[in-house]
C-alpha cells in the first residue's frame, strides 16, 4: 500500500515552467451542493470535492485558490477565462467548447428514495404509475419523461424540497444523486426515508473542467488527481459516506447482550492475506479487519485480537471457547459443528493458478498435473473429494505459490483474492490465474462460538447496514478495484424489481432455442452439449436468475425457428433482430457486436481500408443493412445486389464482383457450404452485426430481466468469453482437419489459412511486442532511475572525439533525449559556461594523459539562456597496453543544492538584519564543552558591542537582575530535567545600570540516552512592549472598574425598578379588590331596590336611586378601564386563548346593556353567523364589543343599533352601527385617543370616562392582534368596526428590557 | 326548592347574593370561611355553590379542590364569584373545575340569569 507521503507529482519541464508563470490558480466550486461542494456554516468551503482539492493543493504547493459561487456564475467565468477551472463538472459534448476536462475522479450513481414503510421501488419499472419528486431543471426530468412516460413527475425547487415531499407523502419517491440525497436525508432528519434502489442510467461522473486555453493545467491536475492514493480516497469517502449510513436497529435483548459482553476475543489466520494480516506489532489488518473495524464502530463492541497464534491454535482455542469470534472464515459443514456463522459477506471463486507459460490444455485433465494446495485449507479438502488427486501440501499458500513459480509444481488451487494478492505482493510475475475451478463462489463469513446466537443476529444486522459503496471501499483497499468489479459475483448481483421477481418465480423452466451449427457463436458438440459464445452467456444468465434453462436439441436452426413461431421456444440466445422476426419474437438490447469483414478473391492484394474498394464492385444481399450503409459511407463503391450471401460469394469467386461483406463466422460457414476455394478475407470493415437474446412474444417481462442480467456482464468478461471461444475454435479446427482431410483437402487449407492468418498474425505481433517490451524494459528502468536521481551517464570516445550519453544527460542539458547523435567535444564545450570551458578541458586532459581523477563541477548554459550547475565524475578506460580508449562517467544536476546553499547564506544574512530590527538575539549553548555563543543581537541587547567580551553562562547570569537570577537558572535546569522547551520573561541589568525586560525562549537537543547536548535560544528585548502592555493594562483596568461601577449603579436601579414593579402590581390588585368591594354593595343593593325586590318605591325615589346606580356603574367602568390600560401599557396583559362561539359573546354583551337599550327604547338588530367559532381571548373581545355598544347606546337618542359580524380570510370583522348623533369628520382621527371626549350636544348628559375607545383600541391591537376603525356622517350616526384574527396564534407578550423603564414611567403617569 | 351554598367572607356581599337568590326562589346555606364551606358542602350536599375566591383561611382554589375530591360532590355545580383582580383568575378557576364564573360587582339585574345558565335552569 503506497502511503500518501511518498505520493509525488512528476511534472515535465514545460509543465514546471508553466507552473512558475502561474503562481495562483483560481478554481471554482459550487457554494451550495452538499455534500459534494458547499460553503459551511463557518463560511468555509467544504465537501467531498473540497477535500479532494485540499489533497492535490498540498501536492501542488498551495497554488490553488478555491472560489465558491453558484455553478452558473463559475461556469460563465471559466468561459470568459476569468476563472481558471471549475470543480465537479460532468463532461458533455457541448461543454468541450469551453472546457478541457480532467479524468473523472468520482462517480456517483442515481438512486431511488422512498419511505421506509410501504411500497419498495427497486428500479424505474417499479415506479410506473407512481408520483416521483424531481428537481426543477435537472436532467432526470427529461430522462423519466422520455423513457418512462407512465411515471407521474412533480417538480420541486431543490433536492431538499423534493425529498421533503416524499417524506410527507406528497410524492411516492425521489430519484437523484445518491450522495446528495443521503446527505440531505441525514441533515434534515427525514428519518422515514431510505434508499430503495439504483437507477439503470449511468452514474454522475465528476471531473475538473479547466479553461480551454490551458490544456496543460488539465494534465497537471490529472497527475495530481492520480497521485491521490486509495487510502486517501477511502478516508475522504468514509468521512462523507459512512457518516450517513443507516443506524442499526437492535432489539432490547440484543442491546442487553451487548452490554454484558463488552469485549470479544477474536482469532485470525495470520497467513490469510489479503483477508487477514497480523503485523509485527500484533495489529490486525486486511479486508476482514476493515469490516470488523466498521462493525465495532457501529455496534459499540470492542474486539481484541488474541495474539501470537497459528491458525491451528486459533481453531483449537475456539473449540475450547477461549476465542469468541473468527472474523473471516470459510463456511464449511465441519466447522458448523462448533461454530455459528453469519450470512457470508465476502465470496470469491476457487481458481487454479499456473505459470504464465503453461499450456492451458493440461488444465482439462488436472489429474495429470502436480497440484499444490495449502494443507488443511478448504481447497485441500476440495481436491481430495473432487478429483482424487494426491496434492502436494504446503504449510502456507505463499510457499505453494513460490513452489509453482520455481517450477516445483505445475498448478496451485486457491482462492482468487488470495492468489491475486499473493501474485501482486510477492512479485510472482510468472504466475497467472488460469481457470475457475467452480463458478460457485467460496463464501466467507464471521464465525461465532456456538453458545452466542445473539451475537450472530447482531452481526448480521451490522453487516446488513454496510452499504455497497462502503463495502467497495473496504475491499478496494486491498484488491484492485476493477478486478473486484469484474470478479466479485457478490457485488455483481442484478437488481430485479419486486414485480420481476414474482414473475420469475412463476417461470422457472425456460426452453432455449439454439443453432446447432453456428460455431463459434452457437453449436452442439459431439456429445450433444450446447457450446459456443452464447452458451457462456446463457450459463451466466442462468446462475444470476436462478432458473432452469434447457436447450431444445435435435432441431436445425430453421426447425427451431418454426417451433419458436409456434410458441414452443422461450428464449433464443444468439440471434440478429430482423423485421420479420420481430413479428413473433421480442428482443433484448444487443450484448455482442461482431465486426463484418470483406471477402475477396485470393489473388486480390490485401487492402487496408474499405475506401480502397472505391470504383470496385461489391456484392450485397438485397435488404441487408449493409446495403444502405455502403451507399451513404462509400458512394463510390459499386453495389451488385443479390438474393443471398452464397450467391454473393459465387459472384466474387467468378470475378463478376470484387468483394462481399459479412461476419467472419458467416463467411466461413458459406464457403464451407458452397465449396468455393479461391476466396480469402482481405480487410476489416467499419460495420458490425448485433447479437441479442430473443424472447417469446408473450414474455415481455423476460426481456427487461435479461437486459438487466446482460448489463451486469462487464466488457472484460465479454472479451474473456470471446477470446476463450476464438482460441478454442482454433484448437478444434486442428482436430477437425483429420476429418476434413478426407472430405475436402482444399477447404481445410483455406479455412486453416484464414484461421492461421489471423491467429498467427496475432501471435507473431504478440511475440514481437513482448520481446520489444522486454528489451525496452531494462533500458526504461535505467532511464527511469536516472531521471529520478537527476543523474545522467555519458561516454567519451577518445579516437572519434565524440560523446554518447543517456537520456537524462540530454535532459540535464535541456535537450530532447538523443536529439543530437554522437555530439563531438566542440559541441559539448559550446554548451558550457564560457568561464568554465578551460577548466573542463584541463580536467579532461589531466585525466587522459596524467591519469588524474576526473571530478569537476561546472556551469552549463541551457537553451533558454539560464545556467545550471552540474557535477561530473569519470573514469578513463584503457586497453591492455595502457592506451586510453574512452572516458565514461556520470553527470549530475546540482543546481538545486547550489541554490539551497545560496539560500542558506542569504537567510543567515537576513537573520542578522532581522535580529537587529526585532531587538532579538540568538544563542547556542554546547552542554559538553560548556560554551555559550552569542549572536550580535544578544550583545546589542546587553548593551555591548558585538563580540566585545567572551560569552559564557556565568557572564550571562551576572547580567540577569539579581532578583531574577534563581528563577532564570531554575527555568533552564527544569527545562533540561523535563526535556521541555521554556519561554520566560525576566529582567537584565545593562552596563549603564539600566534595567531592561527580555523574553527568553530555549529548546535543547538530547542524545539517545536523554542527555542534553546542545541548547538553542532566542532573547528579545521586550521592555518597550512591556511598558506599552502595562499602560494598556492600566487603561484596561480603569475601564473595567468604570464598567463595574456603572454596572453596580444599573443593578441598583434595576432592583429599585423591580421593587417599584412589585409595588405596582400589588397596588393594582388591591385597588381592584378594595375599590370594587364597596361598589359591589352599592350597585347590588340599588339594583335590588330598583327592581322592586324589596318592595315598591316612589317614582322620585326611583329616579334618585337610578342616579346612584348609574354613577356607581360609571365609577366601576372608570376603575376597570384605568387598571386595564395601565396593565396593557406595562406589558402585563396576556391573551388567554379559548374556543368560543362569537354569537355567545355578542349575546353576553347585549345582556350587559339590555337595561339601557330598553330604557332608551332603541331597537336592536343582531346580524351575526350563529356557528362562527373563534379561538382567541373571548373576555377581551367581549370588553371591546361592550364598549362599542355602550357608546352607540349613549349617543343614539332614538333609532336603532345594529351589530353585525362576518368572517373573511381567517379574520373576523364585527361592526356596531347606530343612528345617533354621529361624529364630525375632523374629530374622527382623535376618537381612539385617551381621555378624549368629543364636543357634542349630549356631552353634559352622557357619562363617560374618555377611556373606552382608547382601551378598545389597545385591546384590539395589542392583545387580539387586530385593528379598529370608525366612520360617520355627522348627524346621521356612526359605525365602529373591530377586525381581529379568527384564531390568535399563541402570542405570549414578551417584555423587552429596554421597553421596561419607559413603560414604568408611563404607568406611573396614568395611575398617579 | 333548590339549595345554594354561598361561601363568602364579606357580610354585605353575603347579604346581597343570598337576598337575590332567595327572592328568586332558592334556599341558601351560608359559610363565612373556606373550611366551613367545605364542611357544609359535604354535609348539606347543596344543589349548587357560589364560591368567593379571596377567603380568610383557605382560598377558593383549595375549597374547590376539597369539594371536588369528596364523594357525592364531585359533580356539584360551583360558580366562582370574585372581584375582577388579576386577569387569568377566570381561566384558572374554570381550569380547576369551576362550572361558571361571575365577576364582582354583581349586577342584580342579570346575575340570576348568569347563575341559571350555569346550573341549567331557565
Amino acid at each position: 500500500m503506497a502511503g500518501s507521503d511518498i505520493a509525488m507529482i512528476k511534472l515535465t519541464i514545460s509543465e514546471k515552467a508553466w507552473f512558475e508563470k502561474h503562481p495562483k490558480i483560481n478554481i471554482g466550486i459550487m457554494n451550495n451542493w452538499p455534500p459534494l461542494n458547499f460553503v459551511d456554516e463557518y463560511g468555509k468551503p467544504n465537501g467531498i470535492g473540497v477535500d479532494y482539492l485540499n489533497v492535490i493543493n498540498n501536492r501542488l504547493g498551495g497554488v490553488l485558490v478555491i472560489e465558491p459561487a453558484p455553478f452558473k456564475d463559475n461556469y460563465d467565468k471559466v468561459q470568459n477565462k476569468t476563472l481558471d477551472a471549475l470543480m465537479d463538472i460532468t463532461p458533455k459534448k457541448e461543454r468541450e467548447v469551453f472546457f478541457e476536462f480532467t479524468k473523472p475522479y468520482l462517480s456517483i450513481p442515481h438512486v431511488i428514495v422512498g419511505r421506509k414503510t410501504g411500497q419498495k421501488y427497486q428500479s424505474e419499472d417499479d415506479l410506473k404509475g407512481e408520483t416521483v419528486a424531481l428537481e426543477k431543471g435537472y436532467y432526470n426530468i427529461t430522462y423519466f419523461r422520455k423513457n418512462y412516460p407512465e411515471i407521474d413527475i412533480k417538480e420541486y425547487d431543490s433536492t431538499g424540497w423534493a425529498l421533503d415531499a416524499v417524506s410527507r407523502g406528497e410524492a411516492d419517491a425521489y430519484a437523484g444523486n445518491r450522495a446528495v440525497a443521503n446527505y440531505i436525508i441525514e441533515k434534515e432528519l427525514l428519518a422515514n426515508l431510505s434508499i430503495h434502489g439504483i437507477l439503470n442510467k449511468s452514474p454522475v461522473i465528476l471531473t475538473i473542467g479547466v479553461r480551454k486555453d490551458w490544456p496543460i493545467l488539465a494534465t497537471i491536475l490529472d497527475k495530481a488527481l492520480a497521485s491521490i492514493s486509495n487510502e486517501e480516497k477511502h478516508a475522504i469517502h468514509r468521512k462523507w459516506i459512512e457518516a450517513i449510513e443507516e443506524k442499526i436497529n437492535l432489539t432490547d435483548e440484543e442491546k442487553k447482550w451487548l452490554k454484558r459482553h463488552k469485549i470479544i476475543r477474536i482469532g485470525v489466520d495470520p497467513l490469510f492475506a489479503p483477508f487477514e494480516i497480523v503485523t509485527a506489532d500484533n495489529k490486525y489488518k486486511g479486508i476482514g479487519a476493515n469490516y470488523i473495524r466498521l462493525i465495532e464502530k457501529r455496534i459499540g463492541l470492542k474486539m481484541e485480537l488474541v495474539p501470537d497464534l497459528s491458525w491451528k491454535e486459533v481453531i483449537n482455542k475456539t473449540k475450547k471457547r477461549e476465542i469468541d469470534l473468527l472474523p473471516c472464515i470459510g463456511v464449511t459443514e465441519a466447522r458448523k459443528k462448533f461454530l455459528l456463522f453469519t450470512e457470508p459477506y465476502l465470496s470469491f471463486p476457487r481458481v487454479i493458478i499456473t505459470r504464465v507459460d503453461s499450456d492451458e490444455k493440461n488444465l482439462d485433465n488436472i489429474k495429470t498435473l502436480k497440484v499444490a494446495v495449502q494443507e488443511n485449507s478448504s481447497h485441500h479438502g476440495f481436491i481430495k473429494e473432487q478429483t482424487k488427486v494426491k496434492p502436494y501440501l504446503f504449510d502456507t499458500f505463499q510457499e505453494a505459490m513460490h513452489a509453482l513459480s520455481m517450477g516445483e509444481v505445475e498448478a496451485v488451487v486457491g482462492n482468487l483474492a488470495v492468489a491475486t494478492y499473493t501474485i501482486q505482493t510477492q512479485n510472482l510475475t510468472n504466475l497467472k490465474i488460469a481457470k475457475y475451478v467452480s463458478k460457485e463462489p467460496f463464501p466467507l463469513a464471521i464465525a461465532v462460538r456456538k453458545d452466542w446466537p445473539e451475537l450472530v443476529s447482531i452481526l448480521n444486522k451490522a453487516l446488513d447496514s454496510i452499504s455497497k459503496e462502503s463495502q467497495f471501499n473496504l475491499i478496494n483497499e486491498w484488491i484492485d478495484i476493477d478486478y473486484a468489479t469484474n470478479l466479485l459475483p457478490y457485488l455483481n448481483k442484478i437488481k430485479l424489481s419486486a414485480r420481476e421477481k414474482t414473475w420469475l418465480e412463476k417461470h422457472k423452466e425456460v426452453r432455449l432455442g439454439i443453432d446447432p451449427s453456428w460455431p463459434p457463436f452457437d453449436f452442439v458438440d459431439e456429445l450433444g452439449v450446447h457450446q459456443g459464445i452464447s452458451s457462456d452467456y446463457v450459463s451466466r444468465v442462468q446462475s444470476m436468475l436462478d432458473v432452469n434453462i434447457t436447450p431444445q436439441k435435435g432441431l436445425s436452426w430453421a426447425e427451431m425457428m418454426d417451433e419458436a413461431k409456434r410458441g414452443n421456444i422461450d428464449i433464443i440466445p444468439s440471434i440478429v433482430q430482423t423485421k420479420e422476426r420481430s413479428e413473433y419474437l421480442l428482443f433484448t438490447k444487443p450484448y455482442l457486436e461482431i465486426p463484418n469483414v470483406l471477402v475477396t478473391k485470393d489473388d486480390m492484394p490485401i487492402i487496408g481500408h474499405l475506401s480502397e474498394m472505391n470504383g470496385k464492385k461489391i456484392a450485397v444481399v438485397r435488404g441487408f443493412a449493409i446495403e444502405e450503409k455502403l451507399k451513404t459511407d462509400f458512394p463510390d463503391i459499386i453495389q451488385i445486389r443479390v438474393n443471398n450471401f452464397e450467391e454473393a460469394l459465387k459472384l466474387v469467386s467468378s470475378g463478376v464482383a470484387d468483394g462481399a461483406i459479412d461476419t467472419f463466422a458467416s463467411i466461413k460457414h458459406s464457403i464451407q457450404k458452397t465449396g468455393l476455394k479461391n476466396l480469402r478475407i482481405s480487410a476489416t470493415t467499419p460495420y458490425t452485426i448485433l447479437l441479442r437474446f430473443a424472447v417469446r412474444k408473450d414474455w415481455p417481462e423476460m426481456v427487461t430481466i435479461l437486459d438487466k442480467a446482460l448489463a451486469t456482464i462487464t466488457d472484460t468478461e465479454k472479451k474473456d468469453i470471446q477470446d476463450k471461444w476464438t482460441n478454442l475454435m482454433v484448437r478444434t479446427k486442428t482436430d477437425w482437419t483429420v476429418i476434413w482431410k478426407v472430405i475436402t483437402y482444399a477447404l481445410t487449407v483455406l479455412i486453416l489459412l484464414i484461421g492461421i492468418f489471423i491467429v498467427w498474425n496475432r501471435k507473431l505481433e504478440r511475440a514481437v511486442y513482448e520481446r520489444t517490451i522486454e528489451l525496452n524494459e531494462s533500458e526504461k528502468r535505467l532511464n527511469h532511475a536516472q531521471s529520478i536521481a537527476h543523474v545522467g551517464s555519458w561516454r567519451y570516445d577518445i579516437a572519434t572525439n565524440t560523446y554518447s550519453a543517456s537520456d537524462e544527460s540530454y535532459r540535464i542539458f535541456g535537450l530532447e533525449p538523443q536529439s543530437i547523435v554522437e555530439p563531438d567535444s566542440k559541441f559539448v564545450l559550446s554548451l558550457l559556461h564560457p568561464d568554465d570551458r578551460e577548466g573542463f578541458e584541463t580536467a579532461m586532459h589531466n585525466a587522459i594523459l596524467h591519469n588524474k581523477p576526473y571530478n569537476i563541477e561546472y556551469r552549463i548554459i541551457m537553451p533558454d539562456g539560464t545556467s545550471k550547475y552540474v557535477i561530473s565524475n569519470g573514469v578513463v578506460h584503457r586497453l591492455a597496453n595502457g592506451t586510453p580508449e574512452y572516458l565514461s562517467g556520470t553527470l549530475q544536476d546540482i543546481t538545486e543544492q547550489k541554490k539551497a546553499s545560496d539560500v542558506l547564506r542569504q537567510s543567515e544574512e537576513n537573520l542578522k538584519r532581522g535580529e537587529q530590527l526585532a531587538h532579538i538575539g540568538t544563542w547556542n549553548f554546547d552542554v559538553l564543552s560548556n560554551k555559550l555563543g552569542w549572536s550580535d543581537g544578544v550583545y546589542r541587547i546587553f548593551g555591548l558591542k558585538p563580540q566585545e567580551i567572551n560569552s559564557s553562562y556565568k557572564v550571562f547570569l551576572e547580567r540577569v537582575h539579581p532578583d531574577d537570577r534563581e528563577f532564570v537558572n531554575n527555568a533552564y535546569l527544569d527545562s533540561i530535567k523535563n526535556k521541555k522547551p521554556y519561554d520566560i520573561e525576566h529582567r537584565i541589568i545593562l552596563q549603564s545600570g539600566r534595567v531592561r525586560i527580555v523574553r527568553e525562549i530555549c529548546d535543547t537537543l538530547y542524545d539517545d540516552n536523554g542527555n542534553p547536548i546542545h541548547s538553542t535560544g532566542t532573547v528579545q528585548d521586550i521592555t518597550e512592549k512591556k511598558l506599552v502592555e502595562q499602560e494598556l493594562q492600566k487603561a484596561h483596568d480603569e475601564l473595567e472598574e468604570k464598567v463595574k461601577e456603572r454596572t453596580r449603579e444599573l443593578e441598583k436601579a434595576n432592583i429599585r425598578l423591580k421593587e417599584l414593579d412589585r409595588l405596582k402590581s400589588m397596588f393594582i390588585a388591591s385597588m381592584s379588590h378594595e375599590l370594587r368591594t364597596p361598589l359591589n354593595s352599592i350597585i347590588g343593593f340599588t339594583g335590588i331596590i330598583l327592581q322592586g325586590m324589596s318592595g315598591d318605591i316612589s317614582d322620585e325615589q326611583r329616579e334618585q336611586l337610578e342616579m346612584v346606580y348609574i354613577s356607581a356603574k360609571h365609577l366601576l367602568t372608570l376603575i376597570t378601564d384605568v387598571i386595564d390600560i395601565s396593565k396593557i401599557e406595562a406589558g402585563k396583559i396576556e391573551a388567554f386563548v379559548e374556543e368560543f362561539m362569537l354569537c355567545d359573546i355578542i349575546d353576553e354583551a347585549v345582556l350587559n346593556l339590555k337595561t339601557q337599550i330598553e330604557k332608551k327604547g332603541l331597537s336592536l338588530e343582531i346580524n351575526a353567523p350563529d356557528d362562527l367559532v373563534m379561538k382567541t381571548d373571548g373576555r377581551r373581545l367581549l370588553q371591546c364589543i361592550i364598549n362599542y355598544i355602550s357608546n352607540a347606546v349613549k349617543f343614539t337618542p332614538e333609532g336603532m343599533v345594529t351589530i353585525s359580524a362576518r368572517e373573511f380570510d381567517d379574520m373576523v370583522e364585527i361592526k356596531v352601527k347606530d343612528t345617533g348623533i354621529g361624529i364630525k369628520k375632523e374629530e374622527i382621527p382623535r376618537l381612539f385617543s385617551s381621555f378624549v371626549r368629543l364636543d357634542s350636544p349630549l356631552k353634559t348628559t352622557v357619562p363617560g370616562t374618555g377611556l373606552g375607545l382608547y382601551l378598545t383600541k389597545k385591546l384590539a391591537i395589542e392583545v387580539l392582534s387586530g385593528e379598529v376603525s370608525a366612520k360617520s356622517v355627522y348627524g346621521e350616526g356612526a359605525t365602529f368596526k373591530i377586525t381581529i384574527p379568527k384564531e390568535l396564534k399563541n402570542r405570549l407578550q414578551e417584555i423587552k428590557p429596554t421597553q421596561k423603564i419607559g413603560a414604568y414611567v408611563k404607568k406611573c403617569d396614568i395611575i398617579l | 326548592m333548590k339549595r345554594a351554598l354561598v361561601i363568602e367572607d364579606n357580610l354585605n356581599n353575603m347579604k346581597l347574593i343570598t337576598f337575590i337568590l332567595e327572592k328568586s326562589g332558592y334556599a341558601t346555606i351560608r359559610a363565612k370561611t373556606g373550611r366551613e364551606g367545605v364542611e357544609l358542602a359535604l354535609t348539606e350536599k347543596p344543589d349548587f355553590i357560589i364560591l368567593d375566591i379571596q377567603l380568610p383561611d383557605i382560598d377558593g382554589f383549595e375549597v374547590l379542590k376539597e369539594i371536588r375530591k369528596a364523594e357525592g360532590t364531585e359533580n356539584t355545580a360551583i360558580i366562582a364569584m370574585t372581584s375582577y383582580a388579576m386577569s387569568g383568575d377566570r381561566e384558572k378557576m374554570l381550569r380547576a373545575g369551576c362550572n361558571g364564573y361571575i365577576e364582582k360587582p354583581i349586577d342584580p339585574m342579570i346575575v340570576i340569569k348568569q347563575i341559571e345558565q350555569v346550573i341549567g335552569e331557565e
